[in-house]
């Protein structure tokens, strides 16, 4: 047969031809420019569309004691999650394991096929392993923080929390993720920086239904995990958790505070507060009329006749008084249009310093106010260290409160002499002001978790070694002997000297009890630490002593006691 | 039976074997068809599934098979039969239209027990025969060979076009609508047609263009819009394409290898085995496969154009012509879609697309190309 027309369309069809390989050649170099020019930005635009980071939350440091016995440690807890759509097993078997109803759980599988849903919280070990490998499950295991139930540091190390958005924006590099759990308060707040460690970084790979791939090693460089956590710094506290449970244990039936400090370096070897409550529910407290969640040793309260002893001292110092003049209680005092009552509304006859101190007369104390002025009071107050932050590693700590000599009456000094008034101070403040005095006279910054660091000096006072040497035998004769304000309720084991105080609550409600303290130290000679025991409606001073007493009784297991001179 | 005898005919079915795949791969463009599905087969492997793998296979065994068939078969006989085909062809894309299965809202596909056909498929191949059919026996003997066509001529043709895509928009699908009417005008262009009709025919593609926008459905529209004011929201209406675009940029020289493609395997990219099968190829194998696929394709049509050339009669020559076109505006549309230089249109790319259908329809094309050749 015979071609057709040939020689005509000939040419269309070779112009054609070439038309058509123009266009496929178009296409070749447009694909070039899109997967060998640009493969990087669409690389990288494919990897932010898949591959997708989260972190890994870093463990807490452990908080330890000085002995070390662990206080807080970080333990994982394992959350079982499920996703429907890849589960087919009977769910059924799971509930059986764990307490969910299993209705409930059905009925949410159904509504929810594709989403990533809690069944239940905090799984075991052993449990998780099984359930990990169930495709459609997944647990998610991270660290979280234990507190030991066995101790009574609770107030100290404090709790943890949902980090806030300040504390978020606070610094630009910040280590914290918006997750974050962070220290709210105690120790767990103001060390949380060398605590919290720094959290890790790890890759997984989402698909387009938004759900994450189970298997992703196909898409992912070697490892998933691109930065590992580091768990954050350990804590090692001056506290000793024997002493600590000592004070709870004798503390029970009170409110009140307990410290026990290191006169040499301002070490705190306890600090207990109670009502105390268990920091692994800490939500059962919120709302708690007693409010447990106060820590009472470094909060203010009227220190009664514990603060007569600044008074004694700051006469000795500027040799105004000659201790051994001895003064005349009738039991009243008339001052300032009007009568001003001794404790003991019988008087206490003519007494010398240390029988004042020893008696804890107030009228003595009057007398003897005169003389120093409320200037001087306040000026050794501060030299303790009272009415001024401690400085001490936690938050919220009150200042406590001194009177003000602008606008003062003659009635404000008599009430500071006592104690009463508009003085305010914290169990810590006086434990640490009676430490400054044995101690000659350097007042520390209490430190609860430099163990084996320097003491920091906050005032280098240079108390005379006649009045310190004064003042610790009166001391010892309030407790030691006959007659002394504690001394119906001294250890039969250990030699203490301290002082009671007793202070009448603010406000005229009768029904109420007063605020009792006793602060003291051990042993009485060359002491070594400084005890205050505060108890809100604790009657007397007398009565809460035994507090301290059972403390030191603990802490002289360890330390060799020495006994006083007058026995020698 | 002795064991001699046995082994004596078993060697003599292969040789009859071995003639009819000698047959095939004599021609070089079933070559290039057969790398082509090689790599099909390669991609489906890994995107798309066993069963799909499976039945891709088979039509591929059975269409190649038919097609040697037809490439044997008397030339007269194929002629005869393309009135037939195109009717019965047109009575199934009705048949869709009425009774067919209904997926992501379009209505396209005819269950057939365990295969389901995709009838506006075969549709393209019997238009190619039915235009070349009618413009064949409008050749009179005593004509002038080079007589360009008048609006009359064009007039039945345009018809064969038009009743039956009137049906396929109907299923909806444009992208089988388009490609129609680019196989028939380019084959009518191709063959000659006079100036003051080419004038009349783009005034009335205009008119047409604009009154066709108006028929458009909502998401037709809103891709074209999309095509045309690309840096909308990734996320929203262009998610499609932008997702085509990155996954095939992103494949790199050469790939990142079967089953490692995330865009493709994540659920990403959007029809990965069938519309974008093309990008997920170019994501797994990169742009080595890429080229390899557009040669083999522009070698084909190449091939086609040249058998065109030398064809014995007009019927021939307009047939080969409109598979080549057929090929062309697909493989070129779809691949230009892909690397978003067109908006999305449901336009497959030939043979690296997933469909039976499809696949089963080139071969047969293929075949009486085979035999429009030897003649």
């Amino acid at each position: 047969m015979k071609r057709f027309n040939k020689r005509n369309y000939s040419k269309r069809f070779n112009f054609l031809g070439l038309a058509i390989s123009l266009v496929f050649l178009g296409l070749i170099l447009y694909s070039s420019r899109l997967q060998i020019v640009n493969y990087y930005i669409y690389a990288s635009e494919v990897n932010a569309n898949v591959i997708k980071q989260r972190k890994i939350a870093a463990e807490r440091g452990n908080i330890y004691d000085r002995n070390g016995v662990l206080l807080a440690s970080s333990i994982f807890q394992n959350d079982l999650y499920i996703i429907p759509h890849y589960f087919h097993d009977d769910i059924n078997l799971i509930c059986a394991n764990i307490k969910v109803d299993c209705n409930v759980l059905a009925n949410k599988l159904e509504r929810f096929p594709l989403n990533r849903l809690l069944v239940v919280k905090n799984i075991g070990d052993d449990l998780a392993e099984v359930y990990k490998k169930i495709p459609g499950l997944f647990v998610f295991r991270y660290p979280i923080r234990q507190y030991n139930s066995e101790t009574a540091t609770t107030h100290i190390i404090g709790y943890n929390g949902r980090i806030n958005r300040s504390m978020l924006n606070e610094n630009e590099d910040s280590i914290y993720a918006d997750d974050d759990v962070v220290g709210q308060a105690g120790l767990e707040y103001i060390y949380n920086h060398e605590l919290h460690g720094v959290n890790g970084a790890e890759q997984y790979v989402l698909m387009a239904d938004g759900l994450e791939l189970l298997s992703p090693n196909r898409f992912l460089p070697k490892d998933k995990v691109i930065i590992k956590p580091e768990k954050g710094n350990n804590l090692i506290l001056s506290i000793d958790d024997r002493i600590q449970l000592a004070f709870a244990y004798a503390m029970q039936q009170h409110k009140g505070g307990a410290v026990m400090i290191d006169v040499h370096t301002g070490q705190i070897i306890a600090m207990y507060s109670n009502p105390n409550f268990d920091p692994n529910f800490i939500r059962k407290v919120f709302g708690d009329l007693n409010h447990p969640l106060m820590n009472r040793t470094i909060s203010s309260y009227a220190p009664g006749s514990t603060f007569k002893l600044v008074t004694a001292l700051a006469a000795l110092e500027l040799g105004l008084i000659d201790p051994h003049k001895k003064f005349e209680c009738h039991g009243s005092y008339s001052f300032g249009g009007r009568v001003w009552h001794c404790w003991k509304h019988e008087g206490h006859g003519a007494l010398d310093m240390r029988d004042a101190i020893k008696h804890s007369c107030d009228i003595y104390f009057y007398q003897i106010a005169q003389k120093v002025g409320l200037a001087n009071i306040i000026k050794y107050a501060k030299m303790l260290g009272l009415g001024e932050h401690t400085g001490i590693d936690l938050d919220s700590e009150s200042t406590g409160r001194l009177p003000a000599i602008k606008g003062s009456t003659p009635g404000t000094l008599l009430n500071t002499v006592i104690g009463q008034g508009v003085v305010q101070i914290t169990p810590l403040q006086l434990a640490n002001a009676y430490a400054t005095i044995v101690n000659g006279g350097e007042l520390h910054v209490p430190r609860l978790a430099s163990l084996g660091d320097k003491p920091t000096i906050l005032k280098e006072n240079h108390f005379k070694k006649s009045s310190i040497d004064f003042l610790m035998d009166a001391l010892y004769a309030v407790v030691q002997e006959e007659g002394g304000t504690a001394y119906y309720s001294k250890s039969s084991i250990v030699e203490v000297a301290g002082k009671t105080g007793t202070a009448q609550v603010a406000g005229l409600d009768k029904k109420k009890k007063d605020n009792a303290w006793f602060v003291g130290f051990y042993p009485v000679v060359e002491p070594q630490i400084a005890v205050c025991v505060f108890v809100e409606q604790g009657e007397h001073g007398s009565s809460v002593a035994p507090i301290a007493f059972k403390a030191i009784e603990e802490y002289s297991k360890e330390h060799a006691p020495y006994s006083h001179p007058s026995q020698n | 039976m002795h064991l001699t005898v046995i082994r004596r005919r078993i060697r003599q079915r292969f040789r009859k074997i071995n003639k009819i795949t000698d047959k095939l791969f004599s021609r070089p463009y079933f070559k290039a068809i057969f790398v082509l599905n090689l790599i099909a087969l390669l991609n489906f492997y890994s995107v798309a599934g066993k069963h799909a793998f499976f039945s891709q296979l088979f039509v591929f065994i059975i269409g190649s098979a038919v097609a040697v068939f037809i490439s044997n078969v008397d030339y007269e006989w194929i002629k005869r039969f393309a009135i037939p085909v195109y009717i019965s062809i047109c009575g199934l894309v009705a048949l869709v239209a009425t009774i067919g299965t209904r997926i992501n809202g379009a209505r396209r596909w005819l269950k057939l027990g365990y295969f389901t056909l995709q009838p506006t498929e075969l549709l393209k191949v019997a238009l190619i025969l039915m235009i070349g059919f009618y413009l064949q026996a409008r050749t009179k003997p005593n004509t002038r060979n080079g007589r360009q066509y008048n609006l009359f001529d064009l007039i039945i043709p345009l018809l064969f076009t038009f009743l039956p895509l009137i049906l396929v928009l109907k299923q909806p699908d444009l992208g089988t609508a388009i490609i129609c009417l680019l196989i028939t005008g380019s084959i009518l262009f191709f063959m000659g047609i006079e100036k003051r009709t080419l004038v009349l025919i783009i005034l009335v593609l205009f008119s047409g263009g604009f009154t066709g926008w108006k028929h458009l459905k909502p998401y037709q529209r809103d891709r074209v819009i999309n095509f045309l004011n690309p840096d909308t929201d990734s996320r929203g209406k262009n998610w499609q394409s932008h997702q085509s675009i990155i996954a095939f940029g992103s494949g790199g020289l050469f790939g990142k290898g079967t089953k490692k493609g995330p865009e493709t395997q994540l659920g990403y990219l959007p029809e990965r085995e069938t519309d974008f099968a093309l990008a997920s190829l170019a994501e797994e194998h990169g742009f080595v496969a890429i080229t390899v696929v557009l040669l083999m394709i522009n070698f084909v049509i190449m091939k086609l154009l040249f058998i065109a050339r030398n064809a014995r009669d007009r019927f021939s020559a307009v047939f080969a012509t409109g598979v080549a076109f057929w090929l062309g505006c697909q493989a070129v549309i779809n691949a230009a879609m892909i690397m978003g230089l067109l908006p999305v249109v449901g336009v497959p790319f030939p043979i690296i697309s997933y469909g039976g259908s499809s696949l089963l329809t080139i071969l047969l094309a293929m075949g009486v190309v085979a035999n429009i050749e030897k003649g």
